[in-house]
Order: structure tokens, then C-alpha cells, then sequence
């Protein structure tokens, strides 16, 4: 489980993240939606430890996360794919999976150089990662270098290598971006497939259709607040929601084709009102 | 350099698909090296002392690159004074066992500290410097390499100064006497077939993947949980380590060392031999240590010219393969890419 | 004891004001390509060979007016050389590793300081002054108009170079790349010429630098750029690398403590640290700063995304 409490983080006079706390549950798929700006991406990077939190804690199974390096953050079972694909472009898709799989312990590391170490452990480490690759379908393309892969391909590497640890958090920083429809279809089947009693989902997405069809709740974000949260069906039926993204018109469309024709259609005027928080 | 079978010999089972036999990898690479003894035993037979001593040198310097390919050519950091840890270990010999301080220690055991010694000072000098971004590496061991030999050059009491420790002790190993090339050539050929394994495993386990994901990618590393200053600096104390060792050998070799031995031009020769091999490959670096000792040699007469030649040279290299020699690990996925036309 | 502290505050102003005028160079170029110009410091003697050519062929040794001649040439003939470095160097490494073009510049540096020895000889050169003779008795410390003309001449430099940056358009382009190059690209901002730009004046400046240095020591050789550059590096390091003030107060500040240092280091151990280790002073210093305060003195957060270079080390 997931846990942010009070986190707050400014970036000189601005606050991107303004006293937000909510939890994302194992078993379960949870989306982060809001429009541009809102404090999503700054939300993931703060659990992952890119950007330091200003105030609050962040906690992986009750482990605060806001004070550890990033590495140590990895090690406490969290694990993230990036909105701008980051794979070790030159080596392998099978070692881009292995460098998720390396011992934490630098002693332990250097034994294995030494051959100190029993040669089951790599054997293992190596077919784990060939079995991840195996299940996303990417089995073939496991000895070809990272970097020349379709980008759709490096995408679904960059999943493999996110999950391959066996994570307990998954972040999914817009999965979607840039995919097309067939490759959206495919990755919607692999999130789908990865849902798992003790793996808590985190996705932040702009794609509404595979949000509304894939997650079990919803966060909606505007301004660094969190502005509702509940299911999909809930969500939909929330004006607040809608308003917070006019002129977001790929993302509105869904929503208000799904809101169309509620009498009760308030206009806010931008930055009034949207404070409300449901609880 | 580029068709040498076996030592790519494991390569093609890195086609399919599923989990390739690992293990069978190393032993091509053992069987080529296996080779070299053989060259190296019939060379010392027959060739006189003047080419062996030339052989002497290449093999030395083969070994440096190795050693400092673990660092550039894995973990994508430049060390510039890695001539410091050459002339740590260097020192060592000479004042462990020499009439400097009239300590005489035996060389196998020398061998070990100087190396040590080494590793340790990188581990000191890598603590400050690996957190942070690695360009600053660079900047730093240029300044280390430049502090070392100014401590060389000044601490007149231990190291003699610029005059050098001269008439230090003639080595021993195992009751076998070392002093002529031929003998180094025996003694550097077995280090040779040593780093070269060491550095191969370095390559193929986690810990050379570690260090790969740094290169390619420090955040993102840090993100799969690897954590980068360490890795960095086991790196770059194995480099010094092994840095450190040729440093031994070279003053058991020489009988005499001085501050002059150890100026960056050395650092910056055994960049070149690296970046002329190519990056992880041990017959390259064989063959950028014979271009950079034999060339000079054979133009003793323009050897104003040396340095501004090497500066070019490795422009232009650079330039014509910026990535090709950077990220060449030797094995399958070096293979594939020079069958599959270079497409990087 | 007081005239002994000034006159060892002025010296530091005088190796300050050299160090700050060539940390300049390495800050703007780190500043943009996130990168250590290796070549900087060959540029640096480079632009005092340059100029002691110049003196001779102009015939206007040793004197002041032909100093700002030969000073205006040598900083348009050496920001050349620099720009050149860059696009040899560095522009066809774009979006390769960060190691490539570090390689590459440092394969520079050796081609132009060999070119320099090979041209101006491996024996140091008696270097004419620039500068004008003559010292004035301050408080019992000792000002020679050489090192009054030297911190004057970086002052206003200095002074130009901050102008330039924030006042005119060309500067605030150079800034919009520094900060953003993929950004600054977008509102129609060529980077290339924002960093053939930097890798004009950097140079340039690195260059009048050596000419000051020279006149103020009387002496030139091939190999005094490395240490120096070593300094000036530092310098920027100090103050914050990627910041212009940074760099000249970084290097002012070196320049303090490497000349106190150096001075009163032999009292405080009793001779057992020595005027022979003056370059440790500074390396101690780069050491110290990446360990407490790798951002520097004025240093900020550098921004992930400005990365011309695509992978970090």
C-alpha cells in the first residue's frame, strides 16, 4: 500500500503539491487524472524520489520513502516506468531487465564478480527475466539492444523491467502516451493481466477511455489538490470534475459525452470553487 | 582486432530466445587468452633483449587499459589521473624494497599492498567525487595525478625527489628470480591472462551490469535500485587496484623510478589505448598499446610530433565512432552489432 | 604585520582576478553543454603565445596602448579558435554519451598546447609587459601599476560580460539556452549560435587572461595552462558552476586562500608544509567543496533537462 499524508511540495513561490493525502490499495488499479499541471507527474516523482517532498509523508507499507535515497525507495518495493521512455539504450532488453534484479548489497556484489557466490542465483535472475519478457510478449526481442526497438517495444520493456523486481508499488507514468490504439489495446491487457493481491497500481494517464475502463478508483488532481476521488462511475457523474477540465479537450470529451445532459450544469468560473474535497 | 573468433565464440547462442547457457561463455575467451602464454613463450625464446623490452612495455600497458576500461569503459567515467595509482604502486616498490629505507620485502607480497594501496586511494579520492555527476571525475583525478607527483617531486625525505629511488632490489617470486625482459614477459603474460579473466567477469556478472546501467543511464539506475556511488566507486577501486599492481611490476622492471615516469601524458596514453582497442575488448587493448609503444619507437625522430599526432588521433577516432567504442562490451551483443552493420 | 596582510590581499586580488577571468570561460560553456571545456586551458596560453606574437610583429612591445591593441586582437583571434573547438569537438557528439565529447576536447587541448610548443619552442619565453611599471607605497604595502592594470582590466570585463548577459538580446538568448535548450529552440532560438557564442568569449577572455598573466609574471611556457586551468576550474566550482558571479567571486576567493594559504602554511606547521605545494591548496579546496557543498557558494539546482548531451554519466 501506498500512503501520502499531507504532502505538500513547493517549487519556490509555487505549490505544485498542496496538502494532499490519499492511499492507493493492493489489488487494485488506482488512476491519477487531472489536467495539465495539475501536480500528477510531481506526485510520482516526489513516491520515486526525483523531487525531494517539502512536507508530508510518503510510505510504501508503512516505510517513509520521503527521506531515503532513490535506490533505497526501489528497495522498499516500488518501482516505476517514465513519462519519456528511460531504458539503458545499449544493452540488451534481457540486462535492461537484470539491472532491476541486482543484489542491493555491494559486498554481495562484488562476491559475485569473484565467483563467490553460487552461479544459481545469476541462473535464476536470468530466467526470471526471461519469463517476465515471455508473459508481455516480448520474448523474441530479449538479445536486441534496447534502443532499437519499436516504441511501443520500449515501452512494454520498460514495464518488464518496472515489474520484473516483483514490486509491491507500480508507478505507470502515462503508459499510453504515444501509443496507438492496437498497442493501447495490448498494454490495457498487460496492466489488466499484472493486477495482483499484493501490488498496489498507481496510473497516470491522459488516454480516458483506457482510464474509465481499467481503473478501479480514481484520483482526480487540479492545482496540487485533490479534488475527488471515487470510481469511474462516480467520477463521471462529478461537474466539479468536468470543469476542472475545460479546455483539456482530448480528456473532456469522455467525460462530458458521459455527463452530457445532467440538468444541474454549473459554470465555475476557473479557479473558484474547486476546492471541495470528497471524502 | 576484429577477427578474432574466439574470443566472440560464446555469441551466437545469444540469438534465442530463452535463457541461453551462460556458463560455456567464458571458456572461448579462456582458450584465446590460452594462446597468448604459447606466443609470448616462443617470442621470449627467441627474440633478443631490445624487442622484449618493447613487448614488456606493450603487455604493461595492455593491462593498464584493462585496468582502466573498467572505469571508462564500463562505467562511463573518465579518469584522467589514473597514472596516480600506477605510480602509487610503483612507489611501493620502491620504497618496500630498496635501500631507501632498507626494508626488503618480498615482491608477491609488495604486489598486494601496492595494489591495496591503490585501491585505497581510490576509494578515498572516489567518496567526494562519485555521488555527484560524473564529470567531475575527470576534473578531479587530473587534479590527483598532478598532487601525486607533486607529493613525488617534494616529499624529498621518503620519495627522494626528482632524483628517484634508484638500485631498488631485484624481484622474487616463488624462488623464481626476475630480471631480465624475458622474465617479465613471462611474469607480465600471467597477469595479462589474470586481469583479462577478472575483467571478464566483471563484464558478465551483475556487477558489470550495474555498471552498465550507470553509463547508459544514472537516474534511471537509481530508480531500478542500484546504487550508483557504490557501484562507481568498487569500480573505480578495482581500476586503481589493478592500476596500482602495474605500477609494482613496472618499478620491479625498471630498478628505478622518479616523479617523471608518472606525468598525465602517461594518463592520457593509457586513454588512448582504450579508446584506440576499443572499449572492453582485451585484443584491443593489446593492439592500442603496440600502436602507442611501437609507433613511437619506430619515429624516435619526429618525436616532438608524438603528442600533437596522439591529441589527433583521438579526435579523430572520437569522432568517427563516438559511440561504437564507447559502448562495446565484448560478447554477443558486440558481435551482433558489428554483423549488423554498425547501425549505432 | 598589517602592511604584511594587505600586501598578501593584493596579491590575491591580482591571481583572483586571472583565476575569475578564466573560470568565466569554463562556467559559461558548463553552464550550456553541461560539460568540462577541456581545451579552455589551452586556449588560455594559447592567447599569451598569440599575443607575444603579435608584440613582435607589431613592434609595440611593453607598452600599454599597444597592449589593448594586441589584447582586442588576440581575444577576436582566440574566440575563433574557441568556437572552432566546438564544432569540431563537440557539435558532431550531440546526443551521443557525455564521454565522447569530453574525449574529444581533450584530444583538443593536447593538439593545440603541442601546436603551441611546436610553434613557440619547449623553453619558457621572456614575456614583454603589457602592463605599465611603476608601484605606489600603500600603507607600507607594495601596488605595482601592473596589478592595479590587471584587476581593473578584469573588473571591467567583468562588469561588460554581466551587461551583455542580462541587458542585451543576444545575452538573454544565451541565458534562454542555458537554462532550457530544448525550450529556448522552440520560441525560434538557434542554440548553435548561443553556444558558438559562449564559445566565443569564454576564450576570449581565458585569452586576455594569459596575456595579463604573462606580463605580470614576464614569462610564458606551453605547459602553463594546465594548472591554471586546474584553478580557474576549481574557481568556478566554488562559486557555483554554471553561474557567471559564481565564477568571479569563486575565483577572487581561491585566490585568497591559495595566497594566505601558501603564506602562512609554512608558520602554522613550521615549515613542514612548504610554498612547494600551492597547487594543493586548490586541489584541497575542489576536494572540500564537492564534498560539503557541490552546488557551490552561488551554484543552484542544475535543471535535469538541460541536457544537450543526452545520457549522464
Amino acid at each position: 500500500m501506498l500512503t501520502f499524508e499531507h504532502v505538500t511540495k513547493q517549487f519556490g513561490a509555487l505549490k505544485a503539491i498542496d496538502d494532499v493525502s490519499f492511499e492507493v490499495r493492493p489489488g487494485i488499479i488506482t488512476a491519477v487524472i487531472g489536467p495539465n499541471g495539475a501536480g500528477k507527474s510531481t506526485l510520482v516523482n516526489m513516491a520515486a524520489g526525483s523531487y525531494g517532498v517539502s512536507s508530508g509523508r510518503i510510505l510504501v507499507d508503512g516505510v517513509e520513502l520521503q527521506r531515503l535515497p532513490k535506490h533505497r525507495i526501489a528497495h522498499a518495493g516500488l518501482a516505476r516506468t517514465y513519462q519519456n521512455i528511460r531504458l539503458f539504450d545499449g544493452m540488451s532488453v534481457v540486462k535492461n531487465l537484470e539491472v532491476a534484479l541486482v543484489p542491493p548489497r555491494v559486498g554481495r556484489l562484488v562476491a559475485d564478480t569473484f565467483g563467490l557466490t553460487p552461479r544459481a542465483a545469476a541462473e535464476e535472475r536470468r530466467a526470471r527475466c526471461h519469463d517476465v519478457l515471455a508473459r508481455l510478449g516480448l520474448a523474441p526481442y530479449a538479445e536486441r539492444q534496447a534502443g532499437s526497438l519499436a516504441y511501443g517495444q520500449q515501452k512494454l520493456v520498460e514495464l518488464a523491467r518496472a515489474i520484473v523486481g516483483g514490486p509491491r508499488v507500480l508507478l505507470l507514468d502515462e503508459p499510453a502516451a504515444g501509443l496507438n490504439h492496437g498497442e493501447t489495446e495490448l498494454l490495457k491487457q498487460h496492466i489488466l493481466a499484472l493486477r495482483a493481491p499484493d501490488l498496489a497500481m498507481v496510473l497516470i494517464e491522459h488516454d480516458m477511455k483506457l482510464i474509465m475502463s481499467i481503473s478501479d478508483t480514481i484520483v482526480v488532481m487540479n492545482r496540487g489538490q485533490v479534488l475527488a476521488q471515487g470510481t469511474a462511475a462516480d467520477i463521471r457523474a462529478n461537474i466539479e470534475v468536468q470543469e476542472a477540465y475545460l479546455g483539456q479537450p482530448g480528456a473532456i470529451k469522455d467525460i462530458e459525452a458521459a455527463a452530457r445532459g445532467r440538468r444541474n450544469r454549473v459554470r465555475i468560473r476557473e479557479g473558484e470553487g474547486l476546492t471541495w474535497h470528497q471524502p | 582486432m576484429t577477427s578474432d573468433p574466439p574470443q566472440t565464440g560464446g555469441a551466437a547462442a545469444g540469438a534465442q530466445a530463452l535463457a541461453p547457457p551462460r556458463t560455456t561463455r567464458v571458456w572461448p575467451g579462456a582458450l584465446a587468452m590460452a594462446l597468448v602464454p604459447v606466443l609470448a613463450l616462443v617470442a621470449g625464446q627467441f627474440l633478443p633483449a631490445y624487442p622484449l623490452r618493447i613487448l614488456d612495455m606493450i603487455l604493461l600497458y595492455a593491462i593498464l587499459g584493462l585496468g582502466l576500461n573498467i572505469i571508462v569503459g564500463y562505467a562511463g567515467l573518465l579518469d584522467l589521473g589514473y597514472v596516480a595509482f600506477y605510480a602509487i604502486g610503483a612507489y611501493s616498490w620502491a620504497l618496500l624494497a630498496s635501500g631507501q629505507f632498507d626494508i626488503h620485502l618480498p615482491f608477491a607480497l609488495v604486489l598486494l599492498i601496492g595494489a591495496s594501496l591503490a585501491g585505497v586511494a581510490g576509494i578515498l579520492l572516489g567518496i567526494p567525487v562519485l555521488r555527484l555527476r560524473g564529470d567531475y571525475l575527470a576534473i578531479v583525478t587530473l587534479g590527483f595525478g598532478e598532487i601525486i607527483r607533486v607529493l613525488m617531486n617534494n616529499l624529498d625525505g621518503v620519495t627522494n625527489g626528482p632524483q628517484g629511488i634508484a638500485r631498488i632490489d631485484e624481484a622474487h617470486l616463488f624462488g623464481w628470480t626476475l630480471s631480465t625482459p624475458q622474465d617479465f614477459l613471462y611474469l607480465l603474460v600471467a597477469m595479462l591472462v589474470v586481469v583479462f579473466l577478472f575483467v571478464w567477469r566483471i563484464q558478465e556478472s551483475a556487477l558489470g551490469t550495474a555498471l552498465s546501467a550507470v553509463r547508459e543511464d544514472q537516474d534511471a539506475a537509481r530508480g531500478c535500485g542500484i546504487d550508483t556511488t557504490r557501484v562507481k566507486l568498487v569500480a573505480f577501486a578495482l581500476s586503481a587496484f589493478v592500476g596500482g599492481g602495474c605500477g609494482v611490476v613496472f618499478a620491479a622492471m625498471q630498478r628505478f623510478v622518479s616523479p617523471e615516469s608518472f606525468t598525465f601524458w602517461e594518463s592520457l596514453i593509457i586513454v588512448l589505448v582504450i579508446v584506440i582497442g576499443g572499449l572492453g575488448n582485451p585484443f584491443g587493448a593489446l593492439l592500442g598499446a603496440t600502436l602507442l609503444i611501437l609507433i613511437p619507437e619506430l619515429l624516435r625522430a619526429y618525436a616532438d610530433y608524438r603528442l600533437l599526432l596522439y591529441g589527433m588521433a583521438l579526435v579523430i577516432i572520437i569522432l568517427a565512432r563516438p559511440r561504437g567504442i564507447i559502448s562495446r562490451p565484448f560478447g554477443p551483443s558486440w558481435l551482433m552489432r558489428r554483423l549488423g552493420g554498425g547501425k549505432c | 604585520m598589517g602592511a604584511l596582510i594587505l600586501q598578501q590581499a593584493i596579491n590575491a586580488l591580482t591571481v583572483g582576478s586571472i583565476y575569475a577571468l578564466i573560470a568565466l570561460g569554463y562556467t559559461m560553456v558548463y553552464g550550456v553543454l553541461r560539460l568540462i571545456n577541456f581545451a579552455h586551458s589551452e586556449l588560455f596560453t594559447a592567447g599569451a603565445f598569440i599575443g607575444l606574437g603579435l608584440a613582435g610583429a607589431l613592434g609595440i612591445a611593453g607598452h600599454p596602448t599597444g597592449g589593448l591593441l594586441v589584447g582586442l586582437i588576440t581575444f577576436v583571434l582566440v574566440g575563433l579558435a574557441g568556437v572552432s573547438v566546438e564544432i569540431v569537438a563537440y557539435r558532431p557528439l550531440r546526443g551521443t554519451s557525455r564521454l565522447a565529447p569530453m574525449l574529444s576536447a581533450l584530444g583538443m587541448a593536447v593538439v593545440i598546447q603541442n601546436a603551441v610548443m611546436l610553434i613557440g619552442g619547449r623553453r619558457p619565453m621572456i614575456y614583454p609587459s603589457f602592463l605599465p611599471s611603476g608601484v605606489i607605497d600603500l600603507y607600507g604595502a607594495i601596488v605595482s601599476y601592473k596589478q592595479i592594470t590587471i584587476f581593473v582590466v578584469a573588473v571591467v570585463l567583468m562588469v561588460g560580460l554581466e551587461l551583455f548577459v542580462n541587458r542585451t538580446n543576444l545575452g538573454v538568448r544565451i541565458r534562454a539556452v542555458a537554462e532550457n535548450a530544448e525550450t529556448a529552440s522552440l520560441v525560434g532560438i538557434n542554440p548553435n549560435m548561443a553556444i558558438s557564442l559562449i564559445f566565443f568569449i569564454g576564450p576570449g577572455l581565458g585569452a586576455v587572461a594569459g596575456i595579463l598573466y604573462s606580463s605580470f609574471y614576464g614569462v610564458a611556457t606551453f605547459t602553463m595552462g594546465f594548472v591554471i586551468g586546474m584553478k580557474a576550474f576549481t574557481a568556478a566550482i566554488l562559486g557555483g558552476i554554471g553561474s557567471i558571479p559564481g565564477a568571479v567571486l569563486g575565483g577572487f576567493l581561491l585566490g585568497a586562500i591559495e595566497t594566505f594559504g601558501t603564506a602562512w602554511m609554512p608558520v602554522l606547521t613550521g615549515g613542514v608544509i612548504g610554498t612547494e605545494y600551492r597547487d594543493i591548496f586548490a586541489f584541497s579546496v575542489l576536494v572540500l567543496i564537492l564534498l560539503f557543498r557541490p552546488a557551490g557558494l552561488l551554484g543552484e539546482h542544475v535543471s535535469e533537462e538541460t541536457r544537450v548531451y543526452k545520457s549522464d554519466f
